[in-house]
């Protein structure tokens, strides 16, 4: 690996009660929002459209003005700067480049702007693309150059103002699924590399989960939740993130803990042991495909399953009580099930999600507790 | 698309092109066709002896016709030459004024989030529906008071009020598909307001603009109707009133063709050098 003479800075980045409404729109698209970036970091800023993702991503780069609040890279108070004086680097949607310009000219705009020496923004040039493989089609425009290829030069072009701070917002989203995923891979490698302070904006839950070091949920112009992908996949605040983290959807049941300390769940048919929820309580539970455990069972009467679908490593099935419920599980794919197949289910409370029947607020769970020592 | 779709395409455009061309190449032919031949029956289609002296002479110089007679420049030299001057000048006037203010209006309509945007473009649009007749009493009286009438800058003010309209209409659809984050790109690497547009809408928008240019160019130098009414048997006539003025005149049929196609030649060539641009445009929506 040959040596980084590129100036890479990383700072913090320190969000603290920004309020941002858009004309005399009463439901602010960021509201009093706060947010920590440790230095170095890759965190992803996961919502749905209209969540105000890409609006903390303009009110990172200068973009927006804010209402109310501060935003500090460091020590500095970047609140009222202009997007050219905060020095940061921007993938733009779709890895959009300046349609007009080769490669190389579209790369160097913003360093010759900044009247940086010639040389030096050749060397800049050379060394960015050397990484992202693309010093070859620095002669082409935009429209003659794949969508990867795009992204790698979208991604060296907000490199080579070696900036504090690193913002994407959805670069992946014009290329297909396969190349995505060869891309994130390029782009964790890239941040290891340049170790620069990375925001990266996102919709797609498996993206966010699958590349960044800290996830932040946003919904409504507020952010949900922060934290690692592991935490938000193993404790996530509330039903609605528990839905929108998952890859699989999740199996949905109203339940009660009765006399014996049991969640019980759909009339009865499947059960929990060990809820250690107060007796009679209404709540809410979730529970992922792969985390209920299926095995054939001749004599079982409760269960049979419905469908199978294989998905490679793994099959999914959904099966059905005799009441006419239905969930869904997933499991390894050594063995293929049935239709038809008599099967028992069996669901650990560690893996079970509980929350609030009327608010959909997370009750501590019991993995947790347990990972806290507090059980 | 399928063979049959392909057949009646191909058909129709032969078919389309054979009806706009035909009077063009026709009216060439006529132009380098010598008097007395054409006057002969039965007319032919191709010349015997091709006689291209119309075209110097319409310029104001001698010619030697091809049975070796030197030829007097024609009458009407000083008419025609005054004519594709003056249209040059007022085409080229109204084009740089149409772009000066078409650019800008059309960006700020396209781009910024003004109130009433929707109103103020059909509001302009709807100016175009009416016939240049209808504002010609208007303009009469104006330019009376005013002393406009004859000269060259009344007609650039009359035909601004064509050009301007359409090309702020089809300027707003071109500055509308640009991508949309290109200001904010250029704002992040480091570009003022102004100077995200001066530096990269304005650049990255040239094949637009270039035709936006043509269309304002074209429709000044076609412009018939004010050029007639307010210019013509001044100094200021334009080609178009002063070709129609030899149809009234005694003259030679195949001198009145190589007139036309001396008016012809200018847009012809723009349309060759500038149609992938133009082609951008189909005045409803654009691309």
């Amino acid at each position: 690996m040959s040596e980084t003479t590129l100036q890479t800075q990383s700072v913090a980045i320190h969000v603290r009660k920004v309020l941002k409404r858009y004309g005399s729109s009463d439901k602010p698209a960021l509201n009093e929002v706060s947010l920590e970036v440790p230095p170095g970091e890759l965190l992803a800023v996961l919502g749905p459209s209209g969540s105000g993702k890409t609006t903390m991503l303009n009110v990172l780069a200068g973009l927006e003005q804010v209402e109310a609040g501060h935003v500090l890279f460091g020590d500095e108070d970047v609140t009222a700067l202009q997007p050219e004086q905060r020095g940061v680097g921007v993938v733009f949607q779709s890895s959009m480049l300046y349609p007009h310009l080769s490669l190389r000219d579209s790369i160097s705009f913003a360093p010759r702007i900044a009247k940086v020496p010639k040389q030096e923004i050749s060397r800049r040039i050379e060394e960015v693309t050397n990484w992202l493989n693309i010093g070859h089609l620095l002669g082409r425009r935009p429209g003659e150059v794949s969508g990867g290829e795009r992204q790698r030069a979208a991604i060296a072009k907000a490199l080579v103002t070696q900036p504090r701070l690193l913002l994407m917002d959805e670069p992946f989203s014009a290329v297909d699924a396969q190349l995505r995923r060869q891309l994130r891979t390029e782009l964790v490698k890239l941040h290891r590399r340049i170790g620069t302070t990375t925001i990266f904006v996102t919709h797609d839950q498996e993206e966010a989960m699958a590349i960044a070091d800290r996830v932040a949920v946003m919904r409504d112009g507020e952010l949900v939740q922060v934290g690692t992908p592991l935490e938000l996949y193993r404790s996530p605040v509330n039903s609605w993130l528990a839905d929108f983290v998952s890859i699989q959807p999740l199996n949905h049941f109203d339940a009660h803990v009765d006399e014996a300390d049991r969640l019980v769940l759909l009339d009865g048919t499947l059960t929990v042991e060990g809820a250690r929820l107060p007796r009679g309580s209404r709540v809410a539970v979730g529970v992922r495909p792969e985390h209920i455990t299926m095995r054939p069972e001749p004599a079982a009467t409760t269960w049979r399953i419905l469908t199978q679908e294989m998905l490679g490593s793994v099959v999914k099935y959904v099966v059905r009580d005799t009441n006419g419920h239905e969930i869904t599980t997933v499991t390894t794919a050594d063995e293929m099930l049935a239709p038809d197949q008599p099967v028992e289910l069996r669901v650990d409370r560690g893996r079970c999600m509980v929350f609030d029947a009327q608010t959909g607020k997370a009750f501590a769970s019991a993995s947790a507790q347990e990972a806290s020592g507090v059980s | 698309m399928s063979i049959r779709r392909k057949v009646v395409v191909h058909v129709a455009a032969v078919v389309l092109a054979a009806w706009t061309l035909i009077p063009l190449v026709w009216v060439a032919i006529v132009s380098i066709t010598p008097p007395n031949e054409f006057a002969s029956r039965p007319l032919r289609f191709w010349p015997k002896v091709p006689d291209l002296t119309n075209y110097p002479r319409l310029l104001g110089r001698e010619a030697t016709s091809p049975s070796g007679k030197v030829l007097e420049p024609s009458g009407h030299s000083s008419l025609i030459v005054h004519g594709l001057i003056n249209s040059a000048e007022v085409a080229v006037v109204v084009t740089a004024i149409s772009l000066i203010v078409c650019v800008p209006a059309a960006y700020a309509l396209a781009r910024l989030n003004l109130r009433w945007r929707e109103a103020g473009l059909l509001t302009i649009i709807a100016t175009r529906a009416l016939p240049p007749i209808a504002t010609t009493i208007p303009f009469f009286a104006l330019f009376s008071s005013l002393g406009l009438s004859g000269t060259r800058t009344g007609l650039v003010i009359t035909h601004l009020t064509i050009t301007v309209p359409l090309l702020v209409w089809i300027g707003t659809s071109f500055f509308a598909s640009l991508p949309a984050g290109l200001e904010r790109m250029a704002r992040v690497d480091g570009c003022s307001r102004f100077r995200a547009v001066t530096k990269v809408v304005v650049p990255a928008s040239g094949p637009s603009i270039t035709a936006m240019a043509v269309i304002a160019f074209l429709t000044s130098w076609n412009e018939f109707t004010f050029a007639l009414i307010f210019n013509t048997g001044s100094t200021a006539q334009t080609f178009p009133p002063a070709l129609a003025s030899m149809f009234f005149q005694v003259s030679v049929p195949t001198e009145v063709a190589a007139a036309t196609c001396l008016g012809l030649l200018p847009p012809l060539l723009l349309a060759a050098v500038f149609q992938r641009y133009i082609r951008r445009v189909n005045f409803v929506g654009i691309q």
